[in-house]
């Protein structure tokens, strides 16, 4: 039993972040630079955030259990809303660099003539600077050198997954290493069905987590601060959904809704459309009676 | 109880970037100096250095190719290190076992009855240990100095075999103790034995790139695995913490002894201890179609020998198989910023490699980095994961901290293009990020595992 739960749940979490991670990141050594520093900004997040609470718990009266449940609850939100900022300021920093790098590309955008940065296209302050050759020495690697707002979709995009993969694995993996273990389930009175749904429930984390990067960036780009609202009250109302586990039907069919809400949203937002949707279809067609 | 003395050789890391890198491939002049003061003031009220400095866009954009893919290229060979010391961590239990057997380098006992007591111990202990390793830098120094290449080649030899048979032979047979497999003696010589002779073949002399890469990376893990079950408690977090401050000092003051080395080496316009290096590329290949442009000195590239665990010389053999110090040398003065740390000589170089297509100006650099920070990567990630209430959390924040450290280690010699410690940043990261996340992260996490609570 431990070991096909371990393998269930383990799949069940990371198969899809994993299968884009391998299709669309691994190829291109910016993106993973990308997805590693997303993976970062996230840490820092729940750092000061736990920073946070643990002062509040250790200003309060450790016997009182249901002041202990509300820090939590409050430890829960102030981290939400936290990871979003560091999300803000992730997007931030992504877009400084991509900027900098199309201000002074060529209009073929790949050849970047490094004259052309150093004459006059720069601030003069070193950070924009440190800015502007971290893009340009992260752009250099990659396979696509166009420095537009593709380009930055597909950071933002990446970033997102990056917050998700981290997000998961915190969740995850101290439970996939109790789970090869010996041991019953909710032997104690608690739903036997911890695993599975700890799974589904990093599952639908992370592709949300991937989403809102998208639609982040939407939001900041043509300046909808609506969409960025809506972005962190989703967030903040996922996070309040799981906390009526263990009452399980409350919290996790609307969070798989809200899942497949955001991709829909994230997918027309990005440029996808109904036709494109129809001509990957029919090409995938043709290509199959052609070959 | 072995004698380690041969392997605390350490010098430790530091990052180099190659102030010969600006000359124009085709013209052999040494580096001015004043390039080199150039290249060695940060970039004030202008643009990045490494901009204003050569005359050709051809060398500006080689300079700056150096980006993406060489991070990338760096990061495979670390993770690779953290993932064997981390599955042997978990999986056997003998690395994390206290014998109270210790190094000779460490000799005070952290089993002390008072707190006070034990820190004062441990203090001592970093101390001597970082004393020794200043002592085999200044030893290596003078050695180097006074061109005593055989005295170190004999000793990085005579480390590298002790490493590659008797420890992967402990290692062994702790794994097969873990597993329950029963093997006899005959077996395990055998097994041993090609081990050993087709690693000293590699990794001295000539062999295929992955297979040296993995017994780079199989020796810093051993090595690595070595320092977590032998260094006690407070003494790995300081020896850490120690290590870097020092890697800072000896690389970035101007009596430090690291960059002494590093400045001879250049004057001698030799491959500054070649040995040690992991390198993510085949250079041989290309040498052939350069070769003709040098035609130097014969002097012999020197192994260097620093640290800690006196790690084989890798990337260049002593003998020609392609890479003659010659050409060695000019390849230097045609690349980019070039990283060396110490310690075991950690370089980070950009050596152009190989590729089909006749090379002009697109030419495919690899990487080195020395095996010292191999070391001190996986020892860290290593302890967090061996000691660390929070488990695999700690582990994962302390290697995503180590990664970004590296990266930004690695932008930084882009901007400013001069020897840079390699260790600092990453451990710095590394140690904050453990702490942090075993004391504040995990409770947090913990309590919200347990409620099922999702942020």
């Amino acid at each position: 039993m431990t070991l096909a739960v371990f393998f269930g749940c383990a799949f069940i979490a990371f198969g899809p972040a994993f299968a884009l991670f391998v299709f669309t990141v691994a190829k291109d050594p910016l993106r993973v630079i990308i997805l590693i520093a997303g993976a970062f900004f996230w840490l820092l997040s729940l750092l000061l955030s736990s920073l946070v609470w643990f002062i509040a718990i250790k200003a309060s009266n450790s016997q009182d259990l249901t002041l202990q449940r509300g820090l939590l609850i409050f430890g829960v939100f102030f981290s939400v809303l936290l990871q979003e900022v560091f999300r803000f300021a992730y997007y931030r920093l992504l877009r400084k660099a991509t900027e900098g790098l199309a201000a002074i590309s060529d209009d073929d955008g790949s050849a970047i003539s490094v004259r052309q940065m150093a004459y006059g296209k720069l601030c003069l302050c070193s950070a924009e600077n440190s800015l502007v050759l971290l893009g340009f020495m992260l752009h250099s690697g990659s396979l696509d050198g166009r420095f537009d707002q593709m380009s930055l979709c597909v950071s933002c995009a990446v970033a997102g997954l990056g917050f998700g993969i981290m997000s998961g694995a915190f969740s995850m993996i101290n439970i996939l290493s109790d789970s090869l273990g010996p041991g019953t389930v909710g032997i104690f009175g608690d739903s036997q069905y911890y695993f599975i749904i700890t799974a589904l429930m990093t599952l639908a984390l992370t592709l949300l987590h991937t989403f809102w990067g998208v639609l982040f960036f939407e939001g900041c780009e043509k300046s909808r601060w609506w969409v960025i609202a809506a972005v962190v009250s989703l967030h903040l109302l996922v996070a309040g959904l799981s906390l009526l586990n263990p009452l399980y039907e409350g919290s996790l069919p609307p969070v798989y809704g809200i899942t497949l809400l955001m991709g829909v949203w994230a997918f027309f937002s990005s440029g996808g459309s109904l036709h494109s949707l129809n001509a990957l279809c029919t090409r995938r067609k043709a290509e199959g009676e052609s070959s | 109880v072995f004698d380690l003395s041969q392997h605390f050789l350490s010098v430790p890391p530091c990052l180099r970037s190659n102030d010969g890198t600006e000359v124009n491939r085709h013209t052999e002049t040494t580096p001015s100096r004043n390039e080199v003061e150039l290249n060695g003031q940060p970039p004030t009220a202008r643009p990045p250095q490494v901009l204003t400095d050569s005359e050709e866009d051809e060398d500006e954009e080689l300079t700056l190719k150096y980006g993406a893919k060489h991070v990338i290229m760096l990061f495979v060979p670390v993770t690779l290190c953290m993932v064997v010391v981390v599955a042997t961590i978990k999986s056997v239990s003998f690395y994390t076992q206290k014998d109270g057997q210790q190094l000779i380098y460490t000799p005070f006992r952290e089993d002390t009855e008072t707190v006070g007591q034990r820190a004062l111990n441990s203090m001592l202990n970093a101390f001597i240990m970082i004393g020794v390793i200043l002592v085999m830098t200044l030893v290596l120094v003078v050695l180097y100095k006074y061109r005593c290449y055989k005295v170190i080649q004999a000793w990085l030899f005579f480390s590298n075999l002790l490493l590659l048979f008797f420890f992967s032979l402990i290692y062994l047979g702790e794994v097969f103790k873990t597993y329950n497999v029963a093997m006899d003696y005959f077996t395990l010589a055998v097994i041993i034995w090609n081990f050993g002779v087709v690693g000293m073949i590699c990794i001295h002399w000539k062999g295929p790139l992955r297979l040296q890469q993995a017994y780079l990376i199989m020796i810093s893990a051993l090595m690595a695995l070595v320092f977590i079950k032998y260094l006690p408690e407070w003494t790995a977090w300081l020896i850490l913490a120690a290590i870097s401050v020092y890697d800072l000092l000896a690389v970035l003051c101007p009596k430090g002894p690291l960059r002494i080395l590093v400045e001879t080496a250049q004057e001698r316009n030799e491959t500054i201890f070649p040995a040690l290096i992991y390198s993510s590329t085949v250079v041989w290949l290309f040498n052939m179609a350069d070769s003709a442009e040098t035609g130097n000195n014969s002097s012999h590239p020197v192994p260097q020998q620093e640290n800690q665990v006196a790690m084989a010389p890798t990337a260049q053999p002593e003998d020609d198989g392609g890479f003659t110090p010659a050409w060695v040398n000019q390849q230097q003065h045609q690349l980019g910023p070039m990283q060396s740390s110490e310690d075991s000589r950690r370089e980070i170089q950009e050596l152009p490699s190989a590729r089909p297509p006749p090379v002009e100006d697109d030419e495919e650099r690899g990487v080195k980095l020395g095996l010292g920070d191999f070391i001190f990567y996986s020892m860290l990630v290593g302890k967090a994961s061996a000691t660390a209430s929070g488990d695999w959390n700690t582990t994962i924040a302390c290697f995503v901290a180590i990664l970004i450290g590296l990266c930004l280690t690695l932008l930084l010699l882009a901007i400013f293009k001069k020897a840079l410690p390699a260790l600092p940043i990453s451990i710095t990261f590394g140690l904050v990020f453990y702490f942090a996340t075993d004391n504040l992260v995990r409770p947090f996490m913990d309590q919200l595992a347990v409620h099922q609570f999702y942020i």
